[in-house]
């Protein structure tokens, strides 16, 4: 199967950057208003409730020719963002990640004796997203960790298995976490460079989950940041 | 033909021409096929044969008359026409004093004194073009020997006539059985416990009015025969094979639930080597589960010459099956083990 890119060549190029620019580090505070990161993150599992197989009887009431439920499944995924600061406390970023999180149907208690069995297939999601990053404690240069919150929205485009069907979905989110400045560099066009982590809870609804119902799932990720 | 009890044949009484309709390796459901000039071809009415006109007989039975049996087939008729992605369509041509069986050209449907028949509540016959394949008539007998009734609730001991007219009406636009049915047997015979197709040969008994509407199974079939809205490019078909250690299972029964709608829909391993094939399927991934034809006598589906090898397990398969908008999903391979 075909797989997404792989933005594996970028985390190494900024790691690589991370030493150059610690041995850079300057004691006067350099300021930056655009911030490129990139990261990995952990999606928690989704639980959708399906109907089970169901027949009907002569009085027309459900006979059950076996049980299902379904999720998707815990995945990691990675991405990148870049953010523009606004001023003030603020920041608005837009950002793409990709993951690919398994959509399991458990079948059991067959009527007929079939043994259960958990049915997967594996989904190819990618997301675009939008947000607004507001910090915690008013910003300032020089300042090395920026506890904050965001909000956002996404746009979800996810290829079922065999990648000949596509579906979309939505999501919106909530969270918070904590950026850490490792490396500040005076006159230079790159300005910062640090770490950033953070949680969130995020709302989906559609995509290829089995309903039209929102679902909350945790969201964890690490990234990478320098700023310009 | 709908049984009370068992349904011994598929075998469909032609009139005419002593063509043997057989089911065929097409598609979504069983659909009904003639052997024409060394291959099998599906039976349908032509477009021009449409609305299929029909007429009924003006003699009744104790507890129906000559009316309520037009007016319960009617309801069923309008059920079969109501499907949006079918483009079946029936017109009542009048009463008549014919009766069911003549080859007359007409496709009567009436009741008919058949004492013999003790476990047959209905039947359908068919008069083909032999050079074509084209449904020419099509008439259903209900058997007179049984107590009937077309009451809007059903009536203790007498079999619903509406519900056994939707099933025969499938059979007269082309569908056959559908296996999408569980029973139990006992000394008397099969007794069905739950169906979830209108096709499903053997009735749930008398004094129900249950299957007075078309399941997913019904609908995909009909579509499937004449479809209407775009449906073969709104819908999707899965294929594949059913093995036991790289052989293939004839007979095996295939069903493709679709956990977004709790859609049944099904057909059989239809050829020597295993092969499937069930369309008519809305978009989606779908869970696939193989399983030997245990719920009705073979003789509804197969040709007793040719039986379909029973000797598996009940399996699911293994991956969820993604069926595309307006193709296939691709051949897959159930793997079974004997019994």
């Amino acid at each position: 199967m075909r797989r997404g890119c792989c933005p594996v060549p970028v985390i190494l190029t900024v790691w690589a950057w991370l030493p150059l620019a610690l041995h850079a580090q300057s004691a006067t505070p350099a300021d930056g208003r655009v911030e490129v990161s990139v990261g990995t993150s952990w999606t928690g599992a989704i639980a959708f409730p399906v109907p089970d197989a169901l027949e009907e009887d002569r009085d027309g009431n459900p006979f059950r020719l076996f049980a299902a439920d379904s999720e998707l499944r815990p995945a990691a995924g990675y991405g990148g963002r870049i953010a523009l600061r606004l001023g003030g406390r603020l920041q608005v970023e837009t950002g793409l990640s990709y993951s690919e999180p398994d959509l399991v149907v458990h079948a059991s208690s067959d009527v007929e004796g079939a043994e259960a069995l958990s049915i997967t297939e594996t989904i190819s999601q990618f997301q675009i997203e939008a947000a607004m990053v507001a910090a915690l404690t008013p910003w300032r240069p020089g300042q090395r960790n920026v506890p904050f919150v965001t909000a956002g929205a996404g746009y979800l485009r996810e290829l079922h298995e065999g990648q000949t069907l596509v579906v979309s979905g939505r999501s919106y989110f909530l969270g918070g976490g904590m950026k850490r400045v490792l490396k500040i560099r005076q006159g230079s066009w790159l300005k910062a460079a640090g770490v950033r982590v953070d949680g969130r809870l995020v709302a989906r609804s559609k995509g290829a989950g089995f309903d039209e119902r929102v679902h909350l799932a945790p969201v964890f990720g690490g990234s990478l940041f320098v700023r310009f | 033909m709908r049984h009370a009890v068992r349904r011994p044949s598929l075998s469909i009484a032609l009139a005419a021409l002593l063509v043997t309709a057989q089911v065929i390796p097409a598609s979504a459901y069983l659909k009904l096929g003639v052997p024409l000039d060394g291959r099998t071809i599906e039976l349908k009415w032509a477009e021009g044969q449409r609305p299929v006109r029909y007429y009924v007989t003006n003699a009744g039975v104790p507890g129906v008359d000559a009316g309520q049996l037009q007016g319960a087939l009617g309801r069923a008729f309008a059920t079969w026409e109501a499907v949006p992605t079918s483009s079946i369509s029936y017109q009542f041509g009048g009463f008549t004093a014919g009766l069911p069986g003549q080859d007359d050209g007409w496709s009567t449907i009436g009741f008919l004194e058949e004492p013999d028949l003790d476990r047959v509540l209905a039947s359908t016959s068919f008069l083909i073009d032999a050079s074509t394949g084209d449904l020419l008539e099509s008439d259903i007998f209900f058997n007179a020997s049984f107590a009937w009734s077309t009451s809007a609730s059903g009536q203790a001991n007498r079999y619903d006539l509406e519900t056994i007219a939707l099933h025969e009406i499938g059979h007269l636009s082309g569908l056959g059985h559908s296996a999408l049915g569980e029973t139990e047997t006992s000394e008397r015979g099969r007794r069905v416990l739950a169906t979830d197709a209108v096709m499903f040969p053997i009735a749930f008994g008398a004094g129900t009015t249950a299957n007075r509407s078309l399941q997913a199974d019904d609908i995909a079939g009909i579509s499937d025969l004449y479809p209407d809205n775009g449906f073969n490019t709104k819908s999707g078909s899965l294929s594949g094979r059913v093995t036991r250690d790289g052989a293939g299972m004839f007979g095996a029964h295939v069903v493709a639930f679709n956990p977004a709608t709790g859609a049944l829909v099904a057909n059989f391993a239809l050829t020597e080597s295993g092969q499937f094939s069930i369309a008519g399927l809305t978009p989606g991934a779908y869970v696939i589960r193989a399983e030997p034809l245990d719920d009705a006598d073979i003789e509804s589906f197969f040709d007793p010459e040719i039986p379909p090898d029973l000797n598996f397990r009940v399996t699911f398969f293994n991956r969820l099956v993604v069926v595309p908008r307006g193709g296939d999903s691709g051949s897959i391979q159930i793997k079974v083990v004997a019994k």
